[in-house]
């Protein structure tokens, strides 16, 4: 690997990261203590390395070479003693231009081995050798001699009725031959084959440097004065950032590396590195990935990777193992050279000794053993398979496909079956808003597949909801208004939740135009559902939104309609939250503080309003296992005084809402003697550290690490509320207390949600089946769930309530059965699976997936589309095909070539510019990959 | 001087180590709990044996392993 030192700068003093940089990143890789990582490696360096000192040797011997050619070719040119002209011009082409076959050959030789170079070497060797001794003791080197060199190979004696008449380059004076033209152009056509086989392999790596060398070279680092909270901005080399380093990103520039964001929104385009086309949202706390493009907004990012660590440099080392892997059939090609050498040593041989025994000159009997060892020579079988690959992988590479082995190739080919994982493979792994069922309404048919219509009389929907009705004449407009105020309470409770359905139902409500409703005093009932309260015509109503055994259990009562409907969603695998709505509500604390449970927020709803929380921090939390984990975690956190947190299993993180200051340390220390490894990542404020450093009414202060950043004006930013959502209507740090109360309360509407099917999915599936694949879809869900996606995308076999543990043995009985089997997915849980199927055939992991996924994977899939799998396999079977086509060519010219240079029907400069041609074929052959689709 | 008590707990849903350290650090926070030991049967009822003096009554047992959100199947008090 080439490191470029890091320019030297004097140290980076004046932007000293606060303490909390030097906390380990979330992986507990603590940054290196120099901070600099070696500059990222450049894919192809050593071919350009290689290419120009080929292309020295090259431009040395060409004029050298015309000069003994023409001398050599052309009688008129040739005056006395010409032929010492030319041996001694010919010395450093056969020595110095050719050192790197005769050193290949040596090696090779020291082995006991014979390769491609062999031949070369050993062609040239005995050329020269023969025309010295012809030069020195043959004769050949007497003043005035001339050689004639017909171009049109005649027969050889014995099958020439004009027996004896001419000879092959013979010496006019009829003395011994001299061979140095024909060895020069052995090196001559050589060094031109492997120069191109070394720029072949340049540009194949075109695609990847161009991915790689896409990063930021500048970046801003910004520094914030601890004392004044004053932020100061310098431009500084990109690969100057370390680990904890705060950046800024201004529009149309690219973020410098993977960080997370500490400040602002924006969205990131990042087309480049996975090829979707449609930008990405982020916020704070998000993590975003090196050389992305930010598109509007002005982001505040802290450095988490740096160098050698970051996603883009991992990718590059990816490929380029990938393509210093050999091939099977690369080791084909190694095998057949090894026998093929000898034998056409042996040949060589024979030849000569033929000729002799039936009666040739010397001359002509070791000019066609000569040609013989030089038209054999295999480099064309060599540069076969390293050119198609290089291309093949670099054109996969361009297209969001990085092959991790070259052994993927030939299993590609035999590829019959295909595993895909639904979730995050097949659909986008994201819920998204199905359907608004309202109580005593006809279903909802417009969005869901139809199951026919069961209106009739059903529960009118219960006051606070009918507050918000249109009157209106029609029927079915009154029930769409009705969905469309029942939606907007929803969507207002739920734009406070960070719960992936509360997500979809905001984002349904957002894309059929219905403003998110506002909102005050938001709990969280961790695991069931939220609650909050809304301001309607009939005064407080509290607005609950959660699942359908939490309600029931708190009194609520479901109409029938609405049970059928959660029926029927969970039925098909989707599913479904519940909306009830509470006229005239108000919480316990108003009138009963001693009933609070938070003795720090007596004082109510109003209270609670007032009393935004201090700070919001990102923790990464390892080592849960369970679900009782994630309530262990949440319930170690809740006993600190002033402090909440809502604990992701899946994403291994919590966020932690505190309403009185509590240090970074402290939380960490909580979780750490909970039996995990808690580790703060982002902390964002309004509290009181923050607020020691504002100046102006901006009202916030992001903490960025311990060191307090000033917030911009857009103080509505700092806390990380969801859109629609007052700034106030912050998420309550206790749970509402329901107990008993919600006796008299129905049910609104049923929200359906579910994951729905990317949209590219089931023109992938085609695409398989055409490449003769059969797709299967495996997954952990219903039966009914699984065949509604598998009809959707046209997959006819579907493995349905498989346990996560039971994927590889699901792939693992596909195999026994005789399939060879290519398994794609996304997720830990997929692992196992994708390394099972990986034995005997191809792992592919989405990009998006997990790091697990991607290391078990042979093929990473960069934009997570699967149509990327489809052409993972087209792509590597046309490489495949190529390499099988160079193979035979090579072969084909060789078994052509070798009966014709045996009857000396060729002449050695001939027989290695034909040679030369057969490298420049197969290299041009494997060019075409680039253009493959 | 109390005389101590041993109270077998059934508990339901139990299934790691962190939930036997959960439950344990729950019970142990009970005033009058002097002894907690787990037997974690991951995915069927876990038996839980509580060595207490004799001011522990069932509720707060009940409530302590509801607090590390489980759920208690069963009390079986050794007199």
């Amino acid at each position: 690997m080439t490191t470029t030192p890091a320019p030297e700068t004097p140290a980076p003093a004046d932007h000293t990261p606060g303490p909390g940089a030097q906390t380990p990143t979330p992986s507990g890789q603590t940054p290196a203590p120099s901070g600099r990582s070696p500059a990222p490696h450049r894919i192809g360096e050593g071919a350009r390395g290689h290419a120009a000192d080929l292309s020295r040797r090259l431009w040395f011997t060409a004029p050298v070479v015309t000069v003994v050619v023409a001398l050599s070719m052309v009688p008129a040119l040739q005056f006395g003693y010409w032929q010492w002209v030319v041996a001694i011009l010919s010395l450093p082409v056969v020595t110095w231009a050719a050192w790197p076959f005769h050193r290949a050959a040596f090696t090779a030789g020291r082995h006991g081995s014979t390769t491609m170079d062999t031949l070369v070497s050993l062609g040239v060797v005995v050329t020269s050798v023969w025309s010295w001794w012809a030069l020195l003791f043959g004769g050949a080197g007497r003043w005035g001699a001339t050689m004639d060199m017909p171009l049109v190979p005649a027969l050889p004696w014995f099958l020439d009725p004009n027996s004896g008449a001419h000879q092959i380059g013979a010496m006019s004076h009829g003395g011994a031959d001299i061979y140095f033209e024909g060895a020069c152009t052995i090196v001559l056509f050589l060094l031109l084959g492997r120069r191109m086989e070394a720029k072949a392999r340049w540009n194949a790596g075109d695609a990847l440097r161009s991915l790689l060398e896409m990063g930021a070279k500048h970046a801003t680092l910004v520094h914030i004065d601890p004392a004044t909270g004053e932020r100061s901005q310098r431009e500084v080399p990109a690969e100057q950032l370390q680990v904890g380093d705060l950046f800024l990103v201004r529009p149309g520039e690219k973020v410098a590396t993977d960080s997370i964001v500490v400040e602002g929104d924006s969205a990131l385009d990042a087309s480049l590195l996975t090829g979707e086309s449609v930008p990405v949202d982020v916020t704070v706390g998000d993590r975003v990935t090196g050389a992305t493009m930010n598109t509007w907004g002005t982001l505040l990012l802290r450095a988490e990777r740096v160098g050698a660590e970051t996603t883009l440099a991992q990718i590059g080392r990816l490929v380029t193992e990938a393509q210093a892997g050999k091939a099977p059939v690369q080791r084909l090609a190694d095998r057949i050279s090894g026998v093929f050498v000898p034998v056409v040593m042996a040949i060589s041989l024979v030849t000569l000794v033929a000729w002799l025994a039936l009666g040739g000159s010397v001359q002509s009997s070791v000019t066609a053993a000569v040609a013989v060892l030089v038209v054999a020579c295999p480099c064309a079988l060599g540069l076969a398979t390293p050119t198609a690959l290089l291309v093949g992988s670099g054109r996969a590479a361009r297209s969001g496909i990085l092959i991790t082995s070259a052994e993927v190739l030939e299993q590609t080919r035999r590829v019959d079956t295909i595993v895909l994982d639904k979730t995050g493979t097949v659909t986008s792994g994201r819920m998204a808003l199905e359907s608004v069922r309202v109580a005593g309404s006809p279903r909802d048919d417009s969005l869901g597949p139809s199951l026919g219509d069961e209106g009739g009389a059903g529960d009118r929907v219960h006051s606070g909801a009918r507050a918000h009705e249109h009157p209106s004449d029609s029927a079915g407009a009154r029930d769409n208004a009705r969905e469309d105020s029942l939606l907007a309470l929803a969507a207002g409770v739920e734009a406070l939740s960070e719960h992936p359905v509360a997500r979809a139902v905001v984002a349904g409500a957002n894309s059929r135009g219905v403003t998110p409703a506002q909102v005050q005093a938001f709990t969280n009932h961790a695991g069931l559902g939220v609650s909050a309260l809304h301001t309607g015509p009939e005064g407080s109503e509290l607005v609950l939104v959660g699942r359908a055994s939490w309600l029931v259990d708190a009194g609520v009562s479901i109409p029938s309609d609405l049970r059928e409907e959660l029926d029927r969603a969970e039925a098909d695998g989707a599913s479904a939250v519940v909306l009830a709505v509470v006229p005239a509500w108000q919480d316990r604390a108003d009138t009963d503080p001693a009933d609070a449970i938070a003795p720090s927020h007596v004082g109510g709803v109003d209270a609670l309003v007032a009393a935004p929380p201090v700070a919001v921090v990102e923790m990464d939390v390892q080592g849960m296992t369970c679900a009782s984990c994630v309530r262990r975690v949440e319930r170690k956190l809740g006993k600190v005084e002033g402090v909440s947190a809502t604990v992701n299993l899946a994403t291994e993180s919590a966020r932690i809402t505190l309403t009185r200051e509590v240090s970074n340390a402290d939380l960490e220390a909580v979780v750490d003697a909970a039996g995990y490894r808690g580790r703060v990542l982002t902390r964002t404020g309004t509290g009181a550290e923050g607020k020691a450093n504002l100046e102006g009414p901006a009202g916030g202060a992001i903490f960025a690490g311990t060191d307090p950043v000033q917030e911009s004006p857009a103080a509505g930013k700092v806390w990380p509320s969801a859109a629609g959502a007052p700034a106030s209507a912050c998420p309550s740090v206790r749970a509402r207390d329901l107990s008993g109360r919600l006796g008299s309360a129905r049910a609104g509407a049923v929200l359906v949600v579910r994951d729905t099917v990317k949209p590219t999915s089931a023109a992938a599936v085609r695409e398989l089946e055409r490449l003769g694949v059969t797709p299967v879809m495996l997954t952990g869900d219903n039966r009914r769930a699984a065949r509604a996606v598998g009809d959707e995308v046209g997959i006819d076999r579907v493995i349905a309530e498989v346990l996560p543990a039971d994927k590889a043995r699901v792939v693992a009985d596909l195999q026994e059965q005789g399939h060879v089997v290519a398994m794609v997915g996304d997720g830990v849980n997929d692992a196992a699976a994708l390394a099972q199927a990986g034995r005997a055939g191809l792992g592919m992991a989405m990009g998006s997936g997990t790091d697990v996924a991607r290391q078990v994977a042979d093929i990473t899939l960069v934009n997570s589309e699967l149509t990327s799998a489809a052409a993972a396999i087209r792509i590597s079977r046309a490489t495949l095909r190529t390499i099988k086509q160079n193979l035979f060519w090579a072969f084909a010219y060789n078994v052509a070539m070798i009966p014709l240079a045996m009857l000396g029907m060729l002449n050695p400069m001939i027989a290695s510019a034909a040679m030369a041609f057969s490298s420049v074929f197969v290299v041009l052959n494997s060019l075409r990959l680039r253009a493959a689709s | 001087m109390a005389i101590d008590r041993t109270v077998v707990l059934d508990v339901n849903g139990m299934t790691c180590g962190h939930c036997v350290a959960s439950v344990t650090e729950e019970l142990e926070d009970v005033k009058g709990v002097l002894n907690v030991e787990v037997i974690l049967n991951s995915g069927a009822t876990s038996k839980v044996t509580v060595v207490t003096d004799q001011g522990v009554d069932d509720a707060a047992l009940r409530e302590a392993v509801a607090e590390a959100g489980f759920e208690l199947a069963g009390i079986h008090r050794d007199f």
